[in-house]
């Protein structure tokens, strides 16, 4: 399945209606089935709502949205009826994207209930074991509350969820930017893993260029709500067009730079 | 396999607060008071008069003593509780309903239905709840319905308040969100994720409105709009004692006992509740 954004903008009124925030301007860029999209940019340039516009949470001011080269407004009620939501959306914080009153067995049962809901009691039981054990939390834990998780099991879990809805598309917003170091490193692993095992399409937001040289096949780099590069990862590194992305570029480690060019050679 | 499943309900939880445990002990020994009153069962009949035994003090005969008419004020009081009790179950039960439902469906769907909601919120709060109260009681009638259904609109207002802000906030958190994302309905979002939520809210303000009813019927009877004599209302009865109490402190004490211990119980039943309600204030 291949997304492709065109031309997209997004404009927010205020309740006064006097000052508007242009969140996004003219955003283009396709990503092919089965690779990973990095996308960078320093906090406010719009990475979100990118996120929540291709997830369609919201809609676009103007320009368009295709899923397999359909507009995601045609295809929406073929969707609507088919219960598929190929698109789905991890959020950046995952201490708020769960409900606080659902075990978390509970909240991917609700997910899985309307996904597979060919399967009797104890098949849908089977399911929701199965994907939480593909993101690592056991069956024991799965009465709990989402309070009593860490940020990295919660994110854990948000990610079981979404797979529990069969995308094809995952739009990661942030995934691992409320958590420390080495539970990012955790995640991160995690979701290649995923990736691979279900040959599943990410678009990886991050604002950290460091945490997408691991993952991405090809990169954005956003500047206050346009895209200013665009390209291959080695492209991008080799020759950044952009005095923004050299800086972004400069502004890594040096040792982690040094393995990219190692690499990238 | 099988996996113990966290099955334990909320009134688990419940019954491991004091505040609430005490408090629904004496609510219960109030129901049952009002009970006994509406199957007619109290010691004395509430309004036969007995020129015998006016103002007598407590005795064996007469727990909580006679009023100036010699009317036993225990069985005044169980009746008392029973006319308080049912009109504020009913006016707080017209007000949560209806309350709840338009601050729900106003704060999350917004637009014109939000802004009607909110603007006629505002102007019954403008006015202090028993002026409100007065004012449709007088056009309304003095009957114990007529009184209830005053109160319930009067206090409608409050539960609009306390359900749409909540609403309004919840509706834009990543868990509602990403509940649209994956696809839930409408009515899902807003029955399972939404007013779980708003409930302890609602059932909290349930608690505390309860008693405020008491105490708004109380100040209507006190004021002769309410429970009209030789009927028995807390209210009522409070106000004859004032000018008796001097000399004779037990037409005040067993009415404003009863009342006393209706307000505490109620509030103390909604601490329980909202502790109980919330899994994050538990003890795992
Ligand atoms: N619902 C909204 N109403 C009004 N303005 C908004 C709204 N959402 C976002 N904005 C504005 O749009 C711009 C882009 O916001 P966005 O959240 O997409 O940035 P971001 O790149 O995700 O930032 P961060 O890295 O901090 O998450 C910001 O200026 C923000 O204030
Ligand atoms: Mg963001």
């Amino acid at each position: 399945m291949k997304l492709e954004v065109r031309n997209v903008t997004k404009v927010y009124e205020s309740n006064s209606k006097e000052r508007t925030v242009q969140a996004l301007n003219g955003v283009s860029f396709s990503v092919e089935e089965g690779s990973i999209l990095g996308i960078v940019g320093e906090s406010g340039c719009g990475k979100s709502t990118l996120s929540r516009i291709v997830a369609g949470l919201e809609e676009p001011t103007s320009g368009e949205v295709l899923i397999s080269g359909l507009p995601r407004k045609g295809i929406a009620k073929f969707i609507r009826k088919s219960s598929k939501r190929p698109i789905q959306l991890v959020f950046q914080d995952p201490y708020s994207s769960l409900n606080p009153r659902q075990t978390v067995y509970h909240a991917i049962e609700e997910v899985v209930k309307i996904y597979d809901h060919e399967l009797d009691a104890a098949d849908t039981q089977t399911r929701i074991f199965e994907l939480l054990s593909s993101v690592g939390i056991g069956k024991d834990l799965s009465h709990r509350y989402p309070h009593q998780f860490s940020g990295g099991q919660r994110q854990r879990i948000c990610i079981a969820r979404s797979l529990a809805a069969k995308p094809e598309i995952l739009v990661l917003d942030e995934p691992v930017s409320a958590l420390d170091v080495s539970v990012s490193a955790d995640i991160i692993n995690l979701l290649l893993d995923l990736q691979r095992e279900f040959n599943l399409t990410y678009i990886f937001v991050s604002h950290d260029l460091g945490i997408v040289k691991h993952v991405s096949d090809s990169i954005i780099v956003m500047l206050a709500g346009e895209i200013v590069e665009f390209g291959s990862w080695t492209q991008v590194m080799d020759s950044p067009k952009h005095e923004y992305t050299k800086r972004l570029i400069a502004a890594i480690p040096s040792l982690e730079n040094l393995k990219i060019k190692e690499t990238g050679a | 396999m099988k996996i113990k499943r966290e099955t334990k309900p909320w009134f688990y939880y419940y019954f491991k607060s004091l505040n609430g445990i005490i408090g629904i002990i004496i609510l219960s020994l109030l129901s049952i008071g009002a009970l006994v009153a509406l199957f007619h069962a109290t010691p004395y009949d509430p309004v036969a008069q007995d020129v015998a035994a006016i103002l007598k003090p407590p005795s064996g005969h007469h727990i909580f003593g006679t009023d100036q008419f010699g009317r036993d004020i225990f069985s005044r009081v169980l009746d008392g509780v029973r006319r308080s009790l049912a009109v504020s179950i009913l006016s707080v039960a017209i007000a949560s309903i209806a309350g709840s439902l338009l601050g729900v469906a106003g704060g999350y769907f917004g637009t014109i239905l939000d802004t009607i909601v909110t603007r006629m919120s505002d102007v019954f709060f403008a006015f202090p709840a028993i002026l409100m109260a007065l004012a449709i009681v007088s056009s309304l009638g003095h009957s114990w319905l007529d009184t209830a259904i005053a109160i319930g609109i009067v206090y409608t207002p409050i539960f609009v308040r306390v359900t749409r802000g909540p609403v309004l906030s919840l509706k834009e958190t990543d868990y509602v969100k990403s509940g649209r994302v994956l696809g839930f309905s409408t009515p899902r979002i807003l029955f399972k994720h939404l007013l779980p939520n708003v409930m302890p809210i609602v059932l909290v303000q349930i608690a505390l409105s309860l008693s405020w009813a008491i105490l708004t019927e109380s100040g209507l009877s006190f004021l002769g709009l309410g429970t009209q004599a030789p009927d028995a209302s807390l209210g009522l009865m409070v106000s004859e004692a004032q000018a008796l109490a001097a000399f004779a402190w037990w037409t005040l004490a067993g009415p404003s006992l009863a009342l006393i211990f209706a307000v505490v119980s109620l509030n103390l039943v909604g601490d329980g509740l909202r502790d109980s309600l919330d899994p994050t204030r538990r003890s795992i």
